[in-house]
């Protein structure tokens, strides 16, 4: 009895997982607002278009999973110091907004922000196959800061590509 | 006659334009608790929470939190700041539809219609499944001196 309901357990494990070539993949997202930011939260915003030769694959339907693996936001040297907490969601046209991450002042690692990635985050392929992905940043600020925000958004990714033929 | 029908073209994309953006700016719902900053992103609609009445949490003296969030590593995240209204689409006569209303106080997400009564008035209706189960809640306008 015991090993068909260890039996099972494999074959539903083995079932549900992403059968496909595995990829590690880096994509870059600039991230803009115009100053002044004030005290409290800001808005920051960049989207990304999403172009299947880029990820060696014919069409974005080829994209079976994506796996977040770190995210590292480049912060302007003018607001190192005043940074409380930040939120990184995504959207994208056919699908709903969902937060990826959230970092506050102990994630800064020199002029770098690793993201600390947020434990419940539904399947993020469909965004990608949207072909154009657009990233808010929600970011606390201590004290205000006048200075123009421009820098660029790593998302590091293991990708999942359906098997071909 | 091919300028007069792309001006014509043009007023009206112009229109629904100025249409769907109507919502843009900043709202307090009828308990007067919040002030929430709807804003476009990506051709859709969202709403932030900008003021708390009481930003701290009484028990503890420090800014309130979501702390009712199911998402237990995000419950850290400052309620002032918070988008609580998401993924809203202009269907068109002044509705806002297809997006979400989060209550911060007890981490639930609700489905949600907006329609806009008048230039200063909002009913947001939050509901579980058919509208028809959900309350509606009036927001003012707040309008912002220049």
């Amino acid at each position: 009895m015991k090993y068909i309901v260890l039996f099972t357990i494999f074959c539903l494990t083995f079932a549900c997982s992403p059968k496909g070539d595995n990829q590690a993949h880096s994509f870059m997202v600039p991230l803009a607002a115009d100053g002044p930011f004030f005290d409290g939260p800001n808005t920051l915003q960049g989207s990304m278009v999403i172009k299947p030769e880029n990820l060696g694959i014919d069409k974005l339907d080829d994209l079976q999973h994506l796996q977040l693996e770190s995210l590292v936001l480049s912060v302007p040297e003018a607001f190192l110091p005043h940074i409380e907490q930040a939120t990184l969601s995504i959207v994208s046209k056919n699908n709903k907004m969902q937060t990826l991450a959230t970092a506050d002042a102990s994630h800064l690692k020199g002029n770098k922000c690793l993201f600390q990635i947020a434990k419940e985050i539904g399947k993020l392929s469909p965004y990608f196959q949207d072909g154009t992905v657009t990233v808010v940043a929600d970011v606390t600020l201590k004290e205000e800061v006048d200075a123009n925000w421009l820098s660029d958004l790593q998302i590091n990714t293991i990708l999942t590509i359906k098997n071909r033929p | 006659m091919l300028a007069l029908v792309w001006l014509l073209l043009a007023a009206t994309t112009s229109f629904a334009q100025d249409a769907s953006d109507k919502i843009v700016g900043l709202w307090e719902p009828s308990s007067g608790k919040a002030r929430v900053k709807i804003e476009k992103v990506a051709d859709k609609y969202f709403g932030r929470i900008v003021f708390l009445k009481e930003p701290n949490d009484p028990a503890t003296g420090e800014p309130k939190t979501d702390k009712n969030n199911p998402d237990e590593s995000i419950r850290s995240v400052p309620l002032k700041g918070l988008r609580m209204l998401k993924d809203f689409e202009f269907t068109g006569k002044n509705e806002w539809a297809n997006g979400t209303i989060y209550d911060p106080e007890n981490g639930s997400t609700y489905s949600c219609v907006i329609k806009m009564k008048d230039d200063n008035t909002l009913e947001i209706r939050g509901y579980i499944g058919v509208k028809a189960f959900g309350r509606t809640d009036t927001w003012s306008r707040i309008q912002i001196k220049k």
